[in-house]
C-alpha cells in the first residue's frame, strides 16, 4: 500500500504544476486560464502575498499576469483534520520567476521603431525561450479535501495562502 | 566627436546635466574637468580618532576653509583631496592644531611617488562624480596625468587597466548609477566585462565612438545588466548591423532608450517586471479575526520561549503538532548558521522523511506527544515586541472546523538546548552518528538564529480556544523584506526631479528651481554664476559641477571657452 504521506506529496507536486504551465502560442485563452489551479473550489478564499483574491475565477485572472513561474517543493507536511473531511497542508519551497521580459502570455514592452530594421527574432519574440531569475522563498498553507488521497482530478481546495517569504536581492523581478 | 546631430536626442544619458552633451558643451565640460583633476592633490590626515571622519573633514573645513574632498579611512589615516598644490601646503601650515584633544597631522602625499595604485585610484576620483552618481571613463589614453606618470608603458594596455580601474572602483565604494565608456577605441567588450561584476545594477551606460563591430561582443553582458536603462553605442560599426537593436534588446532586457531613441514601452516594461499584487505584511479576514489571531500570537510566543507548558491547555485529545525542518528554502543565513541537527530526528518533512513508520512517530497526537515534541527542540526567544516588523501573519476562516488559520512567519533565536536531547527519546539507535554528537560540542547543534513559517487551526471556545493542529517549519534565517511594506513606499511617492530624470523632460529654463539636491552654497553660487555669465541653469549645473563648486574655477572656464566659441547658443538664458 502507497504510503498516505507520499500520495499527498505528490498531489501537491501536480497542483503546483498547474501553476507553472507555460502558455503557448495560439492556445485557447480560455482554456489557458481554466487550466490553472482548476481544482480550487469557486468560492475558494485565496491569499496571494497577503492580498485576499476572491474564489477561483479571480485567482486564475491574477495569476494569468504574474510571470512564468516554476516551483521547486522542499518541504510539505499535513494533518487530518477528524470529523471535517479536510486535510490541512503546509509546504515550503522555491519558485523563480521568468526574467526575459515577457508577460506569462508573451508579450513584451517592445516598440516598433518606424526606420530602425527589425530582424526575424521580432517577430517570433513569443517563443523566445524563459530566462530564469534567482530562486525566492515561499510558504504555502492549503485546505483541501479528504478526497486527495484518490487523485486531483476535481475541485478539492478550500483556501489556498502563498507568499514569498525571502526575496535575494538579484531578483530583477520586483515582488 | 560627439553625440551632436544623434536624432537630436541631446543628453543621451537623459541627465540635464550629464556631460553627455553636445560638441562645444562637451569641450566645456572638458576644460572644467582638467582645471579640476590638474590640480588635485592626495592627503594624509593623522591623529583625528578623537572624533569621526566626517567630524574631523567638517573640522578641518571650518578650520582652515579648505575641503577635503573624496575621504576616506586608510589604517590610522585619514585620506582626502584638496583642490590644489596650494591648499595642500596651506593644510600643511595647519600641523598641529588641536582637534578633539590630539593634534592633527597633515601629510601631502607626493604625486610623483605615488604607486600605480594610488595613480588609478586618483584616476578615479577624479573622474567620478558623486552627485551625479556617474563614472566618465571616457577617452582615458588622453589623461594628461595618466600619461605623464607613464601609466601606458606601465600598464601595456588599457584591457589590463581597465579590470584593475574595477577593483579599485568596488574598493572605494563608489556608488555609481551611470558610466561613460565612450572614445577608448574598444573592439569588443571583453577589456571591460568586468564592468557588469562591479556595477550590476548599472542604469546608462556610454560606449560611443569606440570600434565595436560585431553583435557577438554584446553577448559576455547577457542578463548582466538587470536594470540597464539607456544605452548610447552611436559611432561604433556595430550600429549599423540590421540586427542590431533585436541583439541588444535581447542582452538588456530592461533596456528603454536605445542611441537616444525610445525602444520599449517603460510602463508596460515596468509592470512585466513586478508582480501584479504589492506585498503585504499581514492580512486579517476580518477585525474580529484579527483581534482573536493577533492576541493569540503575541500570548502563545510568549509562553513559547518561557514556559512551553503554559501552553498545553490550549490543546486537546485531538489537537495535532509537527515539524519541519527544510534547510533549502532560499536564504541569506550565514553557512555557519544553517545548523539543523536539533531538528532532524524531529523533522516530519514528507519530502524527506520517507520511512512511513518515522512519519508516524514525529507527528504529535495529544497533549502528552505534543508536549514531548515541544521539550525537544531548543528554547527561543522571539522579537515581537520589539521587532514587530520581522513578522509577518495570514489570518482567515477555516469554516469546516468552524475556526480559522493562522499563518505566521518569522524568525527567532535559539537560546538553550533542549530541555529532552531528541535522541534520548527516539527509542531508537537508528543514528548512531547523531548519538555520538549529543552533548552541546558538535557544530550540528549549535544554537543560531532561524526563520519560521508556522500554520495554527484555531477553534475558539467559550472564553477561551483551542489549536486543533500547530505545524512549524524551521528553515534558515532570512531577512524580512519580502513583506515589508517601508521599502515599497519611497517608490510609491513620486519621485523627485534627481540624477535618474527622463530624457523626454525639456530644458530647465532659468528661474526654474533649483535641484533639490544642492546644499544652499552650492545654490547661491549657482545663482551668482547664472546672472555673472547669462548660462541656463542646466549649463551652469554642469559648470559648477565640473568646477568642483568652486566659483573662480568655473568662471575662468566659462570665460576661456566662450572666448574660443565653444559654448553653444543654447547654452544661454
Amino acid at each position: 500500500m502507497v504510503d498516505q504521506g507520499t500520495q499527498l506529496e505528490q498531489a501537491v507536486k501536480d497542483l503546483f504544476t498547474t501553476l507553472d504551465k507555460q502558455y503557448t502560442q495560439n492556445f485557447p485563452l480560455d482554456q489557458y486560464k481554466a487550466s490553472l489551479l482548476p481544482q480550487l473550489k469557486p468560492a475558494s478564499p485565496v491569499i496571494l502575498n497577503g492580498n485576499p483574491i476572491g474564489g477561483k475565477a479571480s485567482f486564475q485572472e491574477v495569476w494569468m499576469k504574474f510571470p512564468s513561474t516554476q516551483h521547486s517543493i522542499t518541504s510539505v507536511d499535513y494533518h487530518i483534520i477528524v470529523g471535517t473531511g479536510t486535510v490541512i497542508v503546509n509546504i515550503s519551497g522555491k519558485v523563480r520567476f521568468d526574467e526575459s521580459g515577457k508577460t506569462r502570455l508573451g508579450e513584451t514592452a517592445d516598440l516598433q521603431i518606424q526606420g530602425l530594421p527589425t530582424g526575424p527574432s521580432a517577430t517570433t519574440g513569443n517563443s523566445a525561450r524563459a530566462f530564469w531569475g534567482s530562486w525566492v522563498g515561499f510558504n504555502a498553507n492549503l485546505i483541501v479535501d479528504e478526497t486527495i488521497f484518490q487523485g486531483i482530478n476535481n475541485e478539492l481546495i478550500n483556501s489556498l495562502n502563498w507568499k514569498v517569504i525571502y526575496t535575494p536581492d538579484d531578483s530583477a523581478i520586483k515582488i | 566627436m560627439s553625440f551632436r546631430g544623434n536624432r537630436g536626442n541631446r543628453g543621451g544619458f537623459g541627465m540635464p546635466n550629464s556631460s553627455n552633451i553636445t560638441g562645444p558643451g562637451a569641450q566645456l565640460n572638458q576644460l572644467a574637468n582638467e582645471q579640476q583633476l590638474r590640480n588635485a592633490v592626495q592627503v594624509e590626515v593623522r591623529g583625528w580618532q578623537g572624533g569621526s571622519k566626517d567630524d574631523v573633514v567638517a573640522f578641518i573645513s571650518r578650520k582652515t576653509r579648505i575641503t577635503l574632498m573624496s575621504s576616506s579611512i586608510e589604517n590610522d589615516a585619514v585620506v582626502g583631496y584638496v583642490k590644489t598644490q596650494n591648499d595642500a601646503n596651506q593644510l600643511k601650515s595647519w600641523n598641529g592644531v588641536r582637534f578633539a584633544g590630539n593634534a592633527l597631522e597633515f601629510k601631502v602625499r607626493s604625486t610623483a611617488t605615488s604607486s600605480t595604485i594610488e595613480m588609478l585610484k586618483a584616476f578615479l576620483h577624479r573622474r567620478y562624480n558623486q552627485q551625479l552618481k556617474m563614472l566618465d571613463l571616457s577617452n582615458i589614453a588622453s589623461d594628461t596625468q595618466l600619461q605623464s606618470q607613464g601609466a601606458f608603458s606601465s600598464m601595456t594596455t588599457q584591457s589590463k587597466m581597465f579590470p584593475a580601474l574595477m577593483k579599485l572602483a568596488s574598493q572605494e565604494k563608489f556608488i555609481v548609477e551611470s558610466v561613460n565608456l565612450s572614445d577608448n577605441n574598444l573592439q569588443d567588450l571583453s577589456g571591460i566585462s568586468s564592468l557588469a561584476q562591479t556595477f550590476p545594477h548599472l542604469v546608462n551606460l556610454a560606449l560611443s565612438n569606440n570600434a565595436i563591430s560585431r553583435l557577438k561582443a554584446l553577448e559576455i553582458w547577457k542578463h548582466k545588466f538587470k536594470a540597464l536603462r539607456e544605452l548610447v553605442m552611436a559611432n561604433n560599426p556595430i550600429t549599423s548591423n540590421p540586427l542590431y537593436k533585436d541583439e541588444v534588446s535581447k542582452v538588456f532586457p530592461r533596456l528603454v532608450i536605445l542611441d537616444g531613441v525610445v525602444i520599449r514601452d517603460e510602463a508596460k516594461l515596468k509592470a512585466i517586471y513586478e508582480l501584479p499584487l504589492p506585498h503585504k505584511q499581514f492580512f486579517f479576514e476580518d477585525a474580529e479575526i484579527q483581534q482573536l489571531s493577533t492576541q493569540f500570537i503575541s500570548n502563545f510566543l510568549q509562553c513559547w520561549d518561557n514556559d512551553r507548558s503554559q501552553l498545553m491547555p490550549l490543546y486537546t485529545p485531538d489537537s495535532q503538532f509537527s515539524l519541519s525542518a527544510d534547510s533549502s528554502v532560499p536564504n541569506d543565513a550565514q553557512a555557519s548558521d544553517v545548523s539543523f541537527g536539533l531538528y532532524l530526528p524531529l523533522s516530519r518533512n514528507i519530502s524527506r522523511v520517507s520511512n512511513t513508520r518515522s512519519r508516524e512517530q514525529r507527528l504529535g497526537k495529544g497533549q502528552e506527544q505534543i508536549y514531548k515534541l515541544f521539550q525537544q527542540l531548543p528554547k527561543t526567544k522571539h522579537k515581537l515586541d520589539t521587532d514587530p516588523q520581522l513578522y509577518s501573519v495570514e489570518a482567515w476562516r477555516y469554516p469546516q472546523v468552524n475556526g480559522f488559520l493562522v499563518s505566521l512567519h518569522g524568525e527567532d533565536q535559539e537560546v538553550a538546548q533542549p530541555e529532552v536531547h531528541p535522541d534520548q527519546n527516539n527509542g531508537s539507535n537508528r543514528n548512531r552518528n547523531y548519538r555520538r554528537n549529543v552533548g552541546g560540542s558538535s557544530s550540528n547543534n549549535k544554537l543560531t538564529p532561524k526563520s519560521f513559517d508556522r500554520v495554527f487551526t484555531i477553534v475558539p471556545g467559550p472564553g477561551s480556544l483551542i489549536i486543533a493542529s500547530d505545524m512549524l517549519i524551521v528553515r534558515p534565517l532570512a531577512n524580512a523584506k519580502a513583506w515589508s511594506e517601508q521599502e515599497m513606499q519611497p517608490q510609491q511617492q513620486p519621485s523627485q526631479p534627481q540624477s535618474n530624470t527622463t530624457s523626454t523632460q525639456g530644458t530647465p529654463q532659468p528661474g526654474v528651481q533649483l535641484p533639490p539636491n544642492l546644499t544652499p552654497q552650492q545654490g547661491q553660487m549657482v545663482e551668482r554664476l547664472m546672472m555673472e555669465t547669462k548660462l541656463n541653469l542646466q549649463f551652469t549645473l554642469l559648470l559648477s559641477e565640473q568646477a568642483g563648486w568652486n566659483y573662480e574655477n568655473a568662471l575662468r572656464g566659462f570665460t576661456e571657452s566662450h572666448q574660443n566659441g565653444q559654448v553653444p547658443p543654447e547654452a544661454f538664458q
